[in-house]
């Protein structure tokens, strides 16, 4: 069940790099979420799927103004190593950087791709609104698998979950073969320039703005991409605008991925919640959807052992 | 001598950067760049533009290394410049592979290109036959692109550009003061260099937009070059053939033989195929020569036969080029004032 669907889906405005944030704040439960979805993906690059579904490996380079200690992906991620004197000199500015190999998973062909193998497996979607979980109690369904992400606190509120508005500029640019991200530590993630190449298009953005719910685009923020990608990078002076967008990344301190067990007057039924996570959603979401399957796994083993076995 | 005439033959990325050089280091010179083709009809089109060197037997390899860091550091500007689409400079990453360990584990230029390491263990794993291999970050020239933006730089510093089948090169002698010999695979007929011979290389030129890293074989004999709209598939290294027809076994050779290091090739469309003719030879001719008959001389700069390596080395040899012209119009000066004596 879901309002909005690829692509009009948050998912959809990333560009689908697979990178985590630099600091894990000591949530070692996420690198390993982060470490299944890569390893996962990285199998199947030579799949004949991959092309259908979007994914691809792509190299680049992390920029800094200081050194920084080495992130928790290092060993995840592909030949990570630091930057080279001569390799800073295409940056003027940074003065300290990684290169490595990752992954792209473009929403555009990764969600219309999983939409096929659900609908081959006999999944049914439906375009609706969901207003609460006893909506979906009241209709007989035994487990509701919460990945409602920006919008989660409308069926439950969730304090912690805040939104970390982001606007990006789309063009066309096939020359740039490499992403580019880049940090300022007092900013903060996200809001220092970045490029990202796509299949068809690079992904302009550097905008990370906690509590700001409007998904309307900018101008100011427009101006600021803009200018800092092309000082970062100035050939894409020459890029072709084609599209600009926003939306609002679901930021939570860690992501909610627990079962709970709701109970409304005579309805008690159980939720799993896979939400709130931030600007790395494809960067964990294989571990978290394994995590959440498992959790509905031990659901489905309890209600076995609940109930008697059928006479023959 | 009023401005000295200056005749470059051939119009690949060789004719066209020599003439860009000379025009630069001596703006009094008026210089003409004559060729049967130009882009996109010139060898240098065929090829995918790596700055990746071929190792030439007989140049000393110091010689090289300075062609090759010239080249690099000249393109490198420009790929850091709101020019770089124009001229059809990226940046790209990728891997060489083998599948038995190299004797030299460092080439010549390893130092040159940026970022040059042994691959991982992690890496290897993505090319199962292959036991060892090498990441970098070098540059790519794509053409078109790069020849025609060398032709706008030439139009605009006044160079002329004629199409002309130059038989050979003292029927230039009443036009010219100096001729240039940048004929490439045309020098074989046009001065008679038995020492050039053609390495015949047949290319794929597919659109794959989601391979963003290069391959190449340690062999040289396969390699997957992703440029600005098309990735270019190779290749073939046929020593002595001058067919310029595409063979339809070859092709169906070279797909499956980059499939086999990136099976999502498999996907690639709109395959175009391409035949050139690397114009080869042990070395470079870099070097003057004074070509006379009756009396009446003609001071000629060979600057061909860099076979598999013309990309990577272009810019330096056009610059020793350029020198070489300097010498020539010194030496013209220096007689003509003798004979006003």
């Amino acid at each position: 069940y879901a309002d909005r669907y690829t692509p009009h889906a948050t998912s959809d405005g990333a560009a689908g790099l697979w990178q985590p944030y630099l600091n894990d704040h000591g949530n070692l439960q996420e690198t390993l979420w982060n470490k299944e979805t890569f390893d996962y993906f990285l199998g199947h690059l030579g799949s004949p799927a991959a092309k259908e579904m979007g994914l691809f490996l792509i190299s680049g380079y992390n920029l800094f103004t200081q050194p920084v200690p080495d992130p928790s992906w290092k060993n995840i991620v592909l030949g990570f190593r630091n930057l080279t004197p001569k390799e800073l000199e295409l940056f003027p500015g940074y003065s300290y950087g990684w290169f490595n190999t990752a992954l792209m998973l473009e929403c555009r062909s990764y969600l219309p791709w999983l939409t096929n193998r659900l609908t081959q497996r006999g999944v049914k979607f439906f375009h609706k609104k969901v207003e609460s979980f006893q909506e979906m109690f009241a209709r007989g369904v035994d487990v509701v698998i919460n990945c409602t992400g920006m919008r989660a606190g409308e069926l439950q509120p969730d304090p912690e979950l805040q939104p970390g508005r982001g606007q990006v500029i789309k063009v066309l640019a096939p020359w740039v073969k490499h992403f580019i991200i880049t940090h300022d530590i007092k900013s903060g993630i996200y809001n220092s320039p970045y490029v990202i190449p796509g299949s068809e298009f690079t992904v302009l953005g550097g905008i990370y703005q906690h509590g700001n719910w409007s998904e309307e685009n900018s101008a100011q923020d427009h101006k600021t991409i803009w200018e800092n990608c092309c000082r970062l990078l100035p050939s894409l002076q020459k890029a072709k605008i084609v599209q600009e967008w926003s939306g609002l990344r679901p930021a939570r301190p860690c992501v909610r991925l627990e079962r709970e067990t709701v109970r409304q007057g005579q309805f008690q039924a159980e939720v799993i919640h896979n939400s709130g996570h931030g600007g790395f959603g494809i960067t964990i979401h294989w571990g978290c959807a394994m995590a959440a399957a498992r959790l509905f796994g031990s659901i489905l083993q309890e209600k076995k052992l609940a109930s008697p076995p059928q006479p023959r | 001598m009023a401005a000295p005439k200056v005749a470059v033959v051939g119009a690949g990325v060789v004719g066209l950067s020599t003439a860009l050089c000379i025009a630069e280091t001596c703006p009094s010179c008026s210089v003409t760049v004559l060729s049967d083709q130009f882009s996109p009809n010139t060898t240098s089109d065929v090829a995918a533009g790596m700055l990746i060197p071929h190792t030439y037997p007989g140049t000393p390899i110091h010689t090289q290394k300075q062609w090759f860091k010239e080249t690099f550091t000249y393109l490198f500007a420009i790929n850091n410049s709101a020019e770089a689409s124009e001229a059809g400079i990226s940046l790209i990453s990728g891997w060489q592979v083998f599948k038995n360990t190299p004797k030299e584990e460092l080439p010549f230029w390893s130092d040159v290109v940026l970022g040059f390491r042994p691959m991982s263990e992690a890496e290897l794993q993505k090319f199962p036959q292959h036991q060892f291999g090498q990441a970098f970050t070098t540059l790519k020239c794509d053409c078109p692109p790069y020849l025609l933006w060398l032709e706008k730089r030439l139009k605009a510093t006044g160079v002329q550009m004629r199409t002309r089948k130059v038989a050979n090169l003292w029927e230039l002698h009443s036009e010219y003061n100096i001729v240039v010999n940048c004929a490439g695979i045309g020098a074989h007929q046009l001065v008679g260099d038995e020492k050039l011979f053609p390495v015949r290389g047949q290319v794929l030129k597919v659109h794959a937009p989601w391979v963003k890293n290069f391959i190449r074989d340690g062999d040289g004999l396969t390699y997957i070059y992703p440029g600005i709209h098309r990735v270019t598939l190779g290749g073939t290294r046929e020593r002595d053939s001058w067919s310029l027809s595409p063979d339809p076994g070859t092709t169906k050779d070279i797909l499956d033989r980059c499939c086999s290091l990136e099976p999502s090739l498999r996907g690639a469309e709109d395959i175009k195929v391409k035949v050139g003719l690397r114009p080869s030879r042990q070395c470079v001719r870099l070097q003057k020569e004074v070509l006379s008959q009756g009396g009446v001389k003609l001071p000629v700069v060979h600057n061909y036969g860099h076979g598999a390596g013309g990309f990577s080395v272009h810019r330096g040899t056009a610059k020793e080029a350029a020198r070489l012209v300097g010498e020539c119009i010194a030496a013209l000066q220096g007689s003509s004032s003798r004979a006003k004596l």
